[in-house]
């Protein structure tokens, strides 16, 4: 009887088995895969009215080696948006480590500035493959910056990082040399055209950094260039001044804006007596807000407090909007100092200056400030007249990934940013 | 039509317990696998992510073994009409095209194949709820991993390499089952016709499959470029699969309507 049972269904046993199979594929892929949105992503307010939030929307990204889920962070309607895109195959590249005075990455290239000794200034463009830096192109440029030679130790210390002399806006790359006050000559600004490379580059404004007559004396130093929309602010630091000068893209000046007093450790440190003066770092971030013409400059001090100085892009040209310290209170809470792939943002509006970054959680405070193994958290801070007057979270599950640090220690495990997921693109908008 | 059904169905009916049985050996191979691996987990414990507990419990090395008895069951199959019976003979004489004879047995290998992956992939769910419902039980939430399962199924490089994303890939994957089961088929109906191609399409088989797994999986990275990923690469190392399969098919069939395996 069973003999006969299993012959009559021997003879129709494929093809429901090769239904049954596929259906079950189907079905668990169609699952799995369609869970890839169900991540957490909460907000949670933790301090003041969130009504300073409306209008205000937060965009960034959460990314590995294997998916990217971009998010819109919609704090005053307490909705956050996401959409997961998984990668064909691993993007390592895409999460490609970037030291500071490294390859500094600029959209789809990064760059890198050269130079050599009876050559002069190179822009170097290039891509990261496998981890390795392959150049492509290469401009050189004719400036005629030469150090001054110190008489003490004929050894000048370069504190800037030249990387902060690139900036792109409208899709063009604009150079100026940073410098220190220990270099003199004619800087300049210049537009790097690396499809026309045979045509010498020529500035599109030139300025000279001397400004004293004294051989040795301090000149001024060049911290950087930054953009907002179509305007370049250039960032200098003449006496005890720091100088933004505005200009279009054609060399025309865009006003100029000067705070004072403003002391950088290694470059004017010495103009000032007062030891209570914050001295401030020469490596600064800048933070440009398309949509409003507002470039928010965030300066770093030894007094443990960042200094954030914002402009906006007028039609009278570069303005003073606004000067806010914020002081760094929570010993627990450590931002990376960094800021490489948008770990965070800073912009201003209605008053109100607006924060948004990733900080580092600590048990105690000797934990190191730049293990990556530490959980992350997402926080927004506002202030209003250097006051905070709001805190909220976007709270998910990044900090999942690190499972097998817990419960123990944050040393001694190999950290590879390609296995864990990281903050990117942090914007205000 | 009627004819290949019926055909299909006896070829099929003669692997299918061993199919099936393997497929129920590979999902409880997965549950003990990976509860072995986690026997000592507890809320002191280090815990590893399930791609790593999946990957290091042997599992991938398991799946490759199955791979190889469903190879060998076919082969096995395919030899016994050879042996005492003589089946052969009698399948050669049915009233029936040849093609619908060479059809038949390539689809059963391939459904057996097609269950095995079901396994698979049913037994990497199982084994991942089970690892999820034994740490919910000490654990107040501290090594729960929010969404898990799906990470581990992008992360884990095993299963990105047996159901991939994108189109390049998805095709690099099915085009190396496609040219296992028609190069399997093609190499015994050739050792039975003493025709040499099939062992020439050895390295023709296997190096273009060496090519695109490794290049998927990054293998060579970090001794710099040897094999990066590049989708086209993939695409043409499939195309290659594809087109071999093509041969083997044609050859088999030429084989086959030679009689020359008889």
């Amino acid at each position: 009887m069973k003999r006969l049972r299993w012959s009559a269904l021997k003879r129709h046993i494929a093809l429901p088995l090769a239904i049954v199979a596929a259906v079950l594929v189907i079905a668990a892929l169609v699952q799995v895969r369609g869970m890839k949105d169900q991540g957490t992503y909460e907000i949670a307010h933790l301090y003041g009215d969130p009504s300073v939030m409306k209008g205000i929307n937060i965009s960034g990204a959460i990314q590995d080696a294997n998916h990217r889920t971009s998010f819109m962070w919609r704090h005053d309607q307490n909705q956050v948006d996401t959409k997961t895109e998984v990668f064909d195959n691993q993007q390592k590249d895409r999460v490609y480590r970037y030291f500071r005075g490294m390859f500094h990455p600029i959209n789809d290239y990064y760059y890198y500035v050269n130079e050599f000794k009876d050559l002069g200034f190179f822009v170097d463009r290039g891509t990261i493959i496998d981890g390795n830096w392959k150049g492509l192109d290469s401009i050189n440029l004719d400036i005629t910056v030469k150090p001054l030679v110190k008489k003490d130790n004929n050894v000048v210390r370069l504190y800037v990082d030249r990387n902060n002399g690139l900036t792109e806006t409208k899709g063009d790359i604009y150079f100026t040399l940073a410098s220190t006050s220990e270099y003199k000559g004619i800087n300049g600004i210049y537009k790097l055209n690396f499809d026309q490379r045979e045509e010498e580059t020529a500035p599109i404004m030139t300025f000279s950094l001397d400004n004293t007559t004294e051989e040795d004396g301090a000149r001024t130093a060049v911290l950087g260039l930054e953009s907002v929309n179509d305007a370049l602010a250039l960032l200098l630091v003449k006496d005890d001044k720091l100088v933004i000068e505005g200009y279009r893209t054609d060399g025309a000046k865009l006003g100029e804006v000067v705070v004072a007093p403003f002391l950088f450790q290694h470059i004017n440190a010495e103009l000032a007596d007062d030891a209570s003066l914050a001295r401030y770092e020469v490596t600064y971030e800048a933070y440009s807000q398309e949509e409003t013409g507002v470039l928010s400059l965030s300066f770093n001090s030894n007094q443990s407090h960042r200094t954030i100085v914002t402009l906006q892009r007028s039609e009278e040209g570069l303005q003073l909007v606004d000067i806010t310290e914020i002081d760094k209170e929570d010993e627990l809470l450590r931002e990376r100092s960094y800021n490489e792939f948008g770990e965070r943002f800073i912009t201003y509006r209605d008053g109100r200056l607006y924060y948004v970054g990733v900080f580092h959680e600590f048990l105690d405070k000797e934990g190191n400030a730049l293990d990556p193994m530490s959980p992350i958290r997402i926080l927004l801070h506002v202030y209003e007249q250097g006051n905070i007057v709001y805190t909220g979270e976007l709270i998910t599950d990044i900090n999942d990934d690190l499972l097998r640090v817990s419960p123990y220690d944050l040393s001694n495990y190999n950290y590879d940013r390609a296995e864990y997921r990281n903050v990117y693109d942090l914007y205000i908008h | 039509m009627r004819q290949f059904y019926r055909l299909m169905n006896a070829q099929f009916s003669e692997l299918v317990i061993s199919v099936l049985s393997l497929c129920v050996t590979l999902i409880a191979a997965s549950w003990l696998l990976v509860l072995y691996k986690i026997k000592d987990y507890n809320q002191y414990a280090v815990h590893e992510r399930f791609e790593d507990i999946y990957a290091t419990s042997g599992l991938p090395i398991v799946f490759l073994i199955c791979v190889l008895a469903v190879i060998a069951l076919f082969v096995k199959s395919f030899y016994s009409s050879y042996w005492g019976s003589k089946s052969i003979y009698t399948l050669m004489t049915l009233p029936v095209k040849r093609e619908l004879v060479y059809l038949s047995k390539l689809c059963s290998f391939a459904i057996s194949m097609l269950m095995l992956l079901c396994a698979q992939l049913l037994g990497f769910i199982l084994a991942y709820n089970y690892m999820a419902f034994k740490i919910a039980s000490y654990s107040n939430g501290e090594f729960e991993v929010t969404n898990g399962l799906f990470l581990a199924f992008i992360r884990s490089d095993f299963m990105r390499l047996l159901w991939p994303y994108g189109f390049a890939n998805v095709l690099s994957t099915v085009s190396i089952f496609i040219v296992i089961i028609t190069w399997v088929y093609h190499l015994v109906l050739c050792e039975r016709s003493q025709r040499r191609l099939g062992a020439i399409l050895i390295t023709a088989v296997f190096w273009p499959i060496y090519l695109v797994v490794t290049m998927r999986l990054d293998a060579f990275n970090s001794y710099g470029a040897f094999n990066s990923y590049d989708s086209s690469k993939v695409i043409l190392y499939s195309a290659i699969l594809l087109v071999i399969s093509v041969i083997c098919v044609w050859h088999s069939i030429v084989l086959l309507r030679k009689g020359a395996t008889t």
